[in-house]
């Protein structure tokens, strides 16, 4: 709901007026097909980085090499971030007034920064001398460590996520 | 049987307050990641795509335990939601549809990984990897819309 008695920026309340905001806001399938596509998003995008994230921790696919498995499942991740970031963002078009003070909003959109931040330092750091620890035996502590934050930060963007809705 | 569940310890602990119903909900949802990436990612490598052909049984193998746990958590998560108000869901025709294709999707996943584990990837498994992640598919949609109708 907004609050008449905090007003929010005017570039918020614009693209809260546009008729594609206005569209998916009232019409009663749209924004739960929306939705739905969030959800289809996300699971590309962190059931795929958890992958490689645990393959860093040792956790699973101890057989397989990290640096080829992350290569080979990078593009999914690539389609799971477009399609989450579209639907998301139309989702927050038509809802960003009524969200503008929304706590859970603010962290979550934190978290997602800090999540990509990690991502690219990842790739900009250890990950760049992958095919040195392709097929050697130790992952570089540092790796584990990218990969344990990464996990962290993106359970921490679907958990508040949710909660979104409720507060 | 279903009031008798919703009186339940846990059932009142997660139905009593909003931010642990949520919380839950958002672990079912990170368990639904879990075990959609992993079903993901083995029906591609045992489908011939994504990983060479010698390494789609090792991935078959190596995907078991965060697909199971996946499961297992998204189950967990799952019943203790439908544990809240056991009435309102029983009585939602999108949940029997979901519990379903999900029966059917979990029959599916299964006989694909066995055929890949005897036999590896051929036009068989393709198929049977198709199927499942329409029905996963299924299963994500009329998860969704649960809460909606």
């Amino acid at each position: 709901m907004i609050d008449p008695t905090r007003p929010v920026p005017e570039w918020v309340r614009a693209v809260y007026e546009w008729p594609l905001s206005v569209a998916i806001r009232e019409s009663e399938w749209l924004f739960p097909v929306l939705q739905t596509f969030h959800i289809l998003g996300l699971v590309l995008l962190v059931g795929v980085i958890a992958i490689v994230d645990l393959r860093l921790l040792r956790a699973i696919l101890r057989d397989e090499s990290p640096g080829f498995l992350a290569r080979r499942l990078l593009p999914i991740t690539h389609v799971g971030f477009a399609v989450t970031l579209a639907s998301g963002v139309l989702l927050l078009a038509a809802q960003g007034a009524a969200l503008y003070f929304n706590v859970f909003l603010r962290v979550k959109l934190l978290l997602l920064g800090a999540a990509l931040l990690n991502i690219l330092l990842f790739h900009a750091t250890v990950f760049r001398s992958a095919s040195v620890w392709d097929f050697t035996a130790p992952i570089p502590r540092a790796a584990s460590a990218f990969a344990a934050i990464s996990l962290a930060f993106w359970t921490g963007v679907v958990l508040t996520g949710r909660y979104i809705a409720y507060f | 049987m279903s009031s008798w569940l919703a009186d339940t310890f846990f059932a009142r602990a997660v139905g009593d307050s909003v931010a642990t119903f949520a919380a839950v909900e958002g672990l079912h949802i990170v368990a639904l990641a879990v075990l959609g990436g992993s079903v993901l990612v083995a029906n591609l490598a045992g489908a011939g795509a994504l990983v060479p052909a010698e390494s789609a049984l090792r991935v078959e193998r190596g995907l078991r335990v965060p697909m199971w746990s996946g499961l297992a958590a998204a189950a967990l998560t799952g019943f203790l939601l439908f544990a809240t108000s056991p009435e309102k869901y029983l009585t939602n025709p999108l949940f029997t549809v979901k519990l379903v294709l999900l029966g059917a999707a979990l029959a599916v996943q299964f006989i694909r990984g066995r055929r890949v584990l005897r036999a590896g990837a051929n036009n068989g498994t393709r198929a049977l990897a198709i199927a499942a992640l329409v029905l996963w598919l299924g299963v994500v949609t009329a998860g969704r819309w649960i809460g909606l109708i």
